[in-house]
């Protein structure tokens, strides 16, 4: 038991908290009868996944905390397993923006559900060794063969489609708060991706902390990218003007 | 190669609607220089060719006006026999620019699609 393990637990809750309402509010932005209705649910389920596996890591540790060794293992396996998951409805979103087609972002999606679902066979087979815990984290060490499966399996292919949407950022005919929205979602994407690897390979220590602090920005910076701010929408002058049309006596003014 | 009628059509009325009623959104303008550069400048193209993808959407007279007030007058392509033309060096360079400009048109819709499918 060490006390910054409760700070730690306290940050992924936060991380859980954001999820959820992001998820939520991106649930039920859209009517069922809006085409982008389906982009917009797959990823309020990424996020929803990703709530999840946050929400179970923080009460794993929470658990460690009250020396619960047996529930905080079982919330470590719920939390690595709905981890696992999240690419699935990720890759729905990313491949329906790129290419529109419903057959292909499906195929894409099953294929993500598929090596999700592989690895947690392998997860429940192998299972988890706990290491040595420090002050910030109960460490649990993955199967390699777990870990380069998550890599090479999720996180590269999930890269590669995220960074699938970066020439949007460059685009001149696009509104500009689409660029802002994918812009953000890009970050923040990368983040949330980019620190769970590093946690999924095992850094451990202050390192750890820090990592989950980023991807508690991750998750607001994805709040902000689709419900902005007012701040947001003054800096970056997100909202449109309507200008009315000049039906006077066409001349120079003077 | 062929040439597709009902496509180049939803070209020229992407630029017709900036104004563009002359060049890249005339659909019979398209349609002949695109009839002409399948040819190339070493082969006649017969007039009866040209009329294959246009008689949907223009009259033989409307096609003949074009050929000789702008295609022919512009120097893009020679009459070089009753009813036969060849498209010339410039020609080629002006059906480089329509296919170009198809080019535009389908990634600027391709854009357009992409952005309309973000929530």
């Amino acid at each position: 038991m060490q006390p910054g393990w409760m700070l730690h637990s306290f940050i992924c809750v936060g991380v859980a908290t954001v999820s959820f309402l992001l998820s939520f509010k991106m649930i039920g932005k859209l009517k069922r009868s809006d085409k982008r209705y389906l982009t917009s649910v797959t990823f309020g389920f990424f996020w929803a996944l990703f709530g999840v596996s946050y929400l179970f890591f923080g009460l794993s540790i929470a658990s460690e905390y009250t020396s619960d060794s047996g529930l905080a293992l079982a919330f470590f396996y719920a939390s690595f397993a709905s981890l696992l998951m999240m690419s699935a409805p990720l890759s729905y979103f990313i491949m329906h923006i790129l290419l529109g087609d419903k057959r292909v972002s499906i195929a894409t999606s099953l294929g993500f559900a598929i090596i999700g679902l592989t690895c947690i066979i392998l997860l429940f087979t192998v299972g988890v060794d706990m290491a040595s815990p420090d002050f910030w984290i109960p460490k649990y060490d993955l199967d390699p063969l777990l870990q380069y499966l998550f890599v090479f399996g999720l996180y590269v292919p999930s890269l590669s489609m995220i960074l699938g949407l970066l020439p949007f950022v460059a685009l001149r005919i696009a509104p500009k708060f689409t660029k802002y929205k994918i812009t953000l979602s890009l970050i923040a994407l990368s983040l949330v991706y980019d620190f769970v690897l590093l946690g999924v390979l095992g850094i451990s220590g202050l390192s750890r902390v820090i990592s989950s602090l980023f991807i508690l920005l991750g998750a607001l910076l994805g709040y902000a990218a689709f419900f902005p701010p007012k701040i947001a929408i003054k800096v970056f002058k997100l909202e449109e003007k309507e200008f009315e049309e000049y039906v006077g006596y066409e001349g120079d003014g003077e | 190669m062929t040439v597709d009628v009902k496509w180049e059509g939803e070209v020229a009325e992407f630029y017709r609607s900036f104004g563009m009623n002359q060049g890249l959104g005339d659909i019979q303008y398209r349609l002949i220089l695109k009839v002409l550069s399948l040819n190339g400048v070493s082969k006649a193209t017969n007039f009866s060719e040209i009329r294959k993808y246009t008689d949907g959407i223009a009259d033989r007279g409307s096609i003949a006006s074009k050929m000789k007030t702008v295609i022919q007058f512009e120097g893009l392509a020679k009459k070089i026999g009753r009813g036969e033309y060849i498209i010339t060096e410039k020609g080629l360079l002006a059906a480089d620019f329509i296919d170009k400009s198809s080019k535009h048109y389908k990634s600027v819709k391709k854009t357009l699609e992409r952005v309309e499918r973000v929530p």
